[in-house]
């Protein structure tokens, strides 16, 4: 017998019990849809994730204040953190030449205030580098320039949400608002940039220059720099020029971390394979179970067709004949039940891409041959015992059976 | 093509004179110490190509066992068995399935059909285990069960026939792969007396014109007595065989 022959045998046999081959399918077919979709939708959120901090600019670099990755270089501090200032912004403007631009920021919160509407809202203070160091761009008036920041003027540009909400369908350019008590003008209107990683509202924000901000919240130390490599290839030296040049301004301590886009993702990629294959190890129970009722049911299968066996083996049907008949119909029961696993699987994902349209399921080919490789090893494996069990049948005793 | 089979197995037969069947001092020991069973204990038997024979015999007696030894379904504690010259005493289970697909064909008292079968797809069941492709199959099935009689029955399912047809079926599945012998287990013991007549007439017939070899295991001596020959088996024993 070929294997044509025991595909046929094995097709006729999964028909001639539809509804007990589909319920026995339906173990493969919950377990592949799960993998496939948890597989997917964790894909999907790393792709998301990617665009999201690849969408901040390119070749990014952020220095922040305080170590918080050791290298065993340099001693730990004893004494507290030394704030970063615009002079370290300008030492590395100055010396750091892998550095395309660089940009201070300031945090803060403050409430802004037109005429009767008041907003809670963040205020980055920042320089006019901060434009080419971030993705963003002006979407009407301009960016403060550098006049502007050296003359500490008291001028602003407002996110999207800020002059939908203090403006309505208002031209805001050219207006005051106040700004925790002091007026600013408007002189731009930022571009629409939507949220980051679903939370932050990015268009939620007032800039303002980094002196002005420094006097609003009364302080002069920053939040940070943002830097632009000059190219990718010069990621790794720009690290290294700032990290030489802010540390001997530092009293010889390293406390501020460098991060690049890079880094963070490689550590949130970590987090999410490890996630990913956690939830494809609880989906894959499932199809265990799934290869479970195969067995229970191949068994059954088995004892009731004790006398076909018994037929079969008279007429001449040799062990392994026996054997691959049963082999195949567990094979083709879970890899039936696999490809309509992977429709389905097909068809949640553009529903729930549906539903997320931010982070789409992303189901990538070799998921697919997974699951399908998957389910057919599952009906292998749990179909073996059941065959060997019909093809040692005697055939003198499985002719008696009744 | 059964004409030119028979030919050449009759020039076979005048060329050589050998039995088509040689059992030597054939034991069958079920068991172990005193639980020990012996269900045959030294049949000595001859079978001639062409041979009508009827099994017959007390239940217990052991025809089943010898039956199931010749039919080559199981392997004898001791003694020789020679089918066609070959021994098949200490073959593998294998082996012993090939040589019931080639040699042997098997008719049953509750007909032993696959119910979910059609009628050609149980007669075809044989060849697919002897490799032949599926045009073939159901080229030697129809012809084989138009021979049979049942030539507009062939795609009904077993539980659409009546009995008589249900055997037909079987024989011709028996004979489909051209067999050196047929056993025939009770054939006509699930049959109503007429129906069971025209089966015993249908194996004579094939007997006669075809050549085939027949061996029928029967409680009936009304039916056993239309064989040309008749053993008696009792005790593990052959007490009678009306040989010439």
């Amino acid at each position: 017998m070929n294997f044509i022959e025991f595909f046929r045998l094995a097709l006729a046999s999964i028909l001639e019990n539809r509804l007990r081959s589909f319920l026995t399918m339906l173990g493969i077919i919950i377990g592949v849809v799960s993998v496939i979709l948890l597989i997917s939708m964790t894909t999907g959120f790393r792709e998301y994730l990617v665009r999201q901090f690849m969408g901040i600019g390119t070749n990014l670099i952020i220095i922040n204040p305080g170590k918080t990755e050791t290298k065993g270089l340099g001693q730990p501090g004893f004494e507290g953190v030394q704030k970063m200032t615009t002079g370290d912004t300008m030492a590395l403007r100055r010396n750091a030449y892998a550095l395309e631009s660089v940009s201070s920021i300031t945090v803060g919160t403050a409430d802004v205030r037109y005429v009767d509407r008041e907003r809670k809202v963040m205020v980055i203070g920042t320089d006019e580098a901060f434009v080419k160091v971030i993705n963003i761009g002006v979407d009407s008036g301009a960016f403060f320039n550098a006049d502007d920041v050296n003359a500490s003027r008291r001028v602003c540009t407002i996110g999207y949400t800020v002059k939908n909400e203090l403006f309505g369908s208002r031209n805001p350019l050219g207006e005051i608002i106040k700004i925790g008590g002091a007026g600013y003008r408007v002189i731009g209107i930022m571009e629409k940039k939507g949220t980051f990683i679903g939370t932050d509202d990015l268009d939620d924000v007032v800039y303002i220059t980094v002196s002005a901000s420094q006097r609003l919240f009364n302080t002069d130390k920053l939040f940070g720099l943002r830097a632009k490599a000059r190219s990718a290839v010069m990621i790794e030296e720009a690290k290294e020029q700032i990290r030489i040049i802010l540390t001997k301004r530092h009293n010889n301590k390293e406390d501020f971390t460098i991060l690049t886009q890079e880094s963070l993702l490689s550590s949130l990629n970590s987090i999410l394979k490890a996630l990913s294959v956690v939830l494809a190890g609880i989906a894959a129970i499932s199809l265990l179970v799934g290869g479970i009722g195969i067995m229970n049911i191949m068994l059954v299968s088995v004892r009731e067709r004790t006398r076909e066996i018994g037929i079969r083996k008279a007429v001449g049907a040799r062990r392994a004949d026996i054997l691959f008949q049963f082999l195949f119909e567990s094979m083709l029961i879970s890899l039936i039940g696999g490809i309509i696993g992977i429709l389905i699987a097909f068809i949640g994902g553009i529903i729930i891409s549906q539903f997320l349209p931010q982070v789409p399921p992303i189901m990538e080919p070799w998921v697919i041959a997974l699951a399908t490789i998957f389910s057919g090893s599952v009906g292998i494996f749990f179909g073996v015992y059941p065959a060997y069990k019909a093809a040692q049948q005697d055939p003198i005793q499985a002719l008696r059976y009744e | 093509m059964f004409r030119v089979l028979k030919m050449v197995k009759g020039l076979r037969l005048v060329m050589k004179n050998e039995p088509l069947i040689l059992l030597e001092d054939i034991k069958k020991i079920y068991g172990s110490g005193p639980t020990q069973v012996n269900a045959l204990s030294g049949v000595n038997l001859k079978i001639r190509e062409g041979e009508f024979m009827a099994i017959l015999g007390p239940s217990g007696s052991g025809k089943s066992t010898l039956m199931n030894i010749i039919g080559c379904l199981d392997r004898p504690s001791e003694g020789r068995y020679l089918l066609d010259n070959i021994d098949v005493s200490g073959m593998k289970d294998d082996d012993l399935a090939s040589i019931r697909n080639k040699k042997i064909g098997f008719v049953f008292q509750m007909f032993n059909l696959l119910p979910k079968q059609s009628a050609l797809g149980n007669v075809m069941i044989p060849l697919l285990y002897s490799g032949v492709d599926a045009r073939e199959r159901k080229e030697r099935g129809l012809q084989i069960l138009r021979k049979m009689g049942l030539e507009g029955r062939w795609h009904h399912r077993p539980n659409e026939l009546s009995g008589g047809e249900c055997q037909r079926v079987a024989i011709a599945r028996a004979l489909i792969n051209r067999p050196s012998i047929v056993l025939a287990d009770e054939p006509t013991g699930n049959l109503d007396t007429r129906t069971g007549e025209e089966i015993i007439l249908l194996f004579k017939q094939l007997n006669k014109d075809e050549g085939v070899t027949l061996i029928m295991v029967t409680h009936n001596p009304e039916i056993a007595n239309e064989a040309s020959r008749r053993i008696y088996v009792k005790d593990g024993k052959i007490v009678e065989d009306t040989a010439p």
